[in-house]
């Protein structure tokens, strides 16, 4: 069994009074393997967090079928329950009177932990997030930042099988979400049969923890892919930025001329050094060289030279026509 | 079937723990409440010390002010606590991990009655002491076997009321208010609920508070002589109702967690 988590044509309609149904899912299906941290990148209301919610057996669907580690999340919700844990970014949860460590063992206890081996591991957990001196302070007198190492803690002292993380650097300063990321791709390295879902505003994020992203907008699938796949889908042409000491007009339509079509230049500035800037959109990425030898023919120096990447968050905007920023939509599921 | 028992068990304790020793942080809550209850008591005291009512009333007033607080803490720490929980964002939390609701309320009903239990004493001792209100200790052991059952049966409804609360959101806050003070009349905390009259009887029997009192009044206080039904009957009635109580709530736990996840009321705050 490779599969930790298997969504088939998942369906949500949320029914409210004096509104028409809001269809949160619309036959949503993928699924995710172990050892594999998984994003569900999407704008407000597109459904994401309604996913996770089904997932982790807090609601039902309205048809299709989830099963987490083979175990139906409908009708097997006992059996999935002991095996997850989820982590919300801007949680408030817990009690603001109990200290860090008092926290910790409550909800390990929800589990059925051992005090010894929670204490262990909760000890373990708040010294990787350099918070093992503040364990004895109380919960409602910590930063956000260190409120969600704690959450994060919380979510990895009983052990789970999978995690789920909705938005789990949300409002946290970059420290903090640097060392939430980095504990986040150890634990999933750590032990093979872990597996991680993430929904997340950052696209940078995404990118650099998941090994696969799913784009989702008005509760559809719109791909589903490792990042680089998607970035590479995108745009096939590679793309470059020349800063040059001098190129006029003439020489430019010699060079293009030279390169051939489906080869694009565009003549710029660069606004630091103010020396003209040739952008090049090149079919192939060996074309490069023929550029360079080019530019070369025409006595021109090049004093920079760097290679431009399509991003995940190209890649989104291209999909979804609007950036996260750009959102105005909400979910009934918060 | 021990992993479970486990699993209910070390939920109950954690839950109890942040009842008890959580709260006790929050000292001026705690000294707050024991001087309200105490007040509350002296103006009853006073009243009836004014009307030239004989001193057993002072007795049962003392008796109701010790079994108030256990009441409240029924109304707004069991009743309304999954409510809260919801959007405190731990409902959540505690749906997803494996232990039942059902160990959660449980754990807040031991933590509270415990927690409480302080509170009532110290009003219990101040009463005692202040008015000078004497007890006889004949009956004791069946006083205080009364005490739990009553207990047990209040309890029993504050986590029926819990599933409840849960289910219709918002509204929780708005019943709870609405259903504290004509409780407080029909359990007969400061006066003889024999006074109340058949018909109100018949309903403030379902309230256990109501029969406990009169019980314990019965056993504790020597003279007391107008009591709604002899102690050993109102003892059985209030095991019934706690039996009654636990299977109801049993049930309305499970089919409230269903329904919630159905009509997403688990996950919507403010709902």
């Amino acid at each position: 069994m490779h599969t930790a988590i298997q969504v088939e044509n998942l369906s949500r309609v949320f029914n409210r009074r004096g509104t028409a149904p809001f269809h949160a899912l619309r036959g949503v299906s993928f699924d995710v393997s172990y050892g594999e941290i998984f994003g569900l990148l999407g704008p407000n209301g597109a459904g994401k967090t309604t996913t996770i919610k089904i997932m982790s057996t807090l609601l039902l669907p309205t048809s299709g079928r989830v099963t987490v580690a083979g175990f139906d999340v409908e009708k097997d919700y006992t059996h999935v329950r002991p095996l997850i844990s989820l982590i919300s970014g801007g949680e408030t949860s817990g009690y603001g009177i109990l200290t860090v460590e008092e926290q910790l063992w409550m909800f390990s206890q929800f589990y059925g932990m051992e005090t010894h081996v929670a204490r262990a591991r909760i000890e373990e957990y708040l010294k990787v997030v350099s918070m093992w001196d503040s364990r004895r302070q109380q919960m409602n007198r910590l930063s956000t930042g260190m409120r969600q190492k704690v959450n994060l803690v919380r979510g990895l002292v009983t052990d789970p099988k999978v995690l789920f993380l909705d938005e789990p650097t949300l409002g946290v300063d970059v420290e903090a979400s640097v060392i939430i990321r980095n504990i986040v791709r150890d634990w999933v390295r750590e032990k093979p049969e872990r597996s991680v879902i993430l929904t997340t505003h950052y696209m940078a994020e995404a990118d650099e923890l998941c090994s696969r992203v799913a784009i989702i907008n008005h509760g559809l699938i719109l791909a589903n892919a490792a990042p680089s796949q998607l970035k590479q889908d995108l745009d096939s042409r590679a793309h470059y930025e020349i800063t040059v000491d001098r190129l006029d007009g003439e020489q430019l339509d010699h060079i293009t001329a030279f390169m051939g079509e489906g080869n694009d230049l565009v003549l710029g500035s660069d606004k630091v050094a103010k020396s003209p800037m040739l952008v090049a959109h090149l079919m192939h990425e060996s074309d490069i060289a023929r550029l360079i030898t080019a530019l070369a023919e025409q006595g021109v120096t090049l004093e920079y030279m760097r290679k431009l990447e399509p991003t995940l968050e190209d890649a989104f905007l291209k999909m979804v026509g609007k950036r996260f920023e750009d959102e105005e939509e909400t979910s009934p599921v918060s | 079937m021990k992993k479970k028992l486990l699993l209910f068990l070390r939920t109950l304790n954690a839950r109890a723990y942040v009842r008890i020793f959580g709260q006790m942080r929050e000292a001026t809550w705690v000294v707050a409440s024991v001087l309200g209850g105490f007040f509350t008591m002296t103006t009853y005291i006073y009243l009836y010390r004014t009307l030239g009512t004989g001193s057993e009333f002072s007795g049962l007033v003392v008796l109701g002010g010790f079994m108030t607080p256990f009441f409240l803490n029924v109304l707004w720490g069991v009743a309304t606590q999954l409510y809260w929980e919801k959007e405190m964002g731990n409902l959540e939390l505690m749906l997803v991990s494996p232990a039942p609701l059902s160990a959660f309320l449980v754990g807040l009903s031991v933590g509270g009655a415990m927690h409480t239990m302080l509170r009532s004493l110290a009003v219990l001792f101040f009463g005692i002491a202040v008015f000078k209100v004497q007890f006889t200790l004949l009956h004791l052991p069946l006083a205080l076997l009364v005490f739990f059952v009553t207990l047990f049966s209040m309890y029993g409804l504050g986590i029926v009321f819990s599933s409840l609360f849960l289910y219709h959101g918002r509204d929780a806050w708005r019943t709870a208010d609405l259903v504290m003070e004509p409780t407080n009349v029909l359990s007969g905390s400061y006066f003889p609920a024999r006074y109340l009259g058949l018909g109100l009887l018949g309903i403030a029997a379902l309230i256990p508070t109501t029969l406990g009192l009169d019980a314990l009044r019965q056993l504790l206080v020597p003279s007391f002589t107008v009591k709604v039904l002899d102690w050993r009957w109102e003892l059985l009635i209030l095991i019934g109702l706690g039996l009654v109580f636990a299977f109801i709530a049993s049930w309305a736990l499970r089919s409230v967690e269903y329904k919630a996840r159905r009509d997403a009321r688990l996950t919507l705050r403010w709902q």
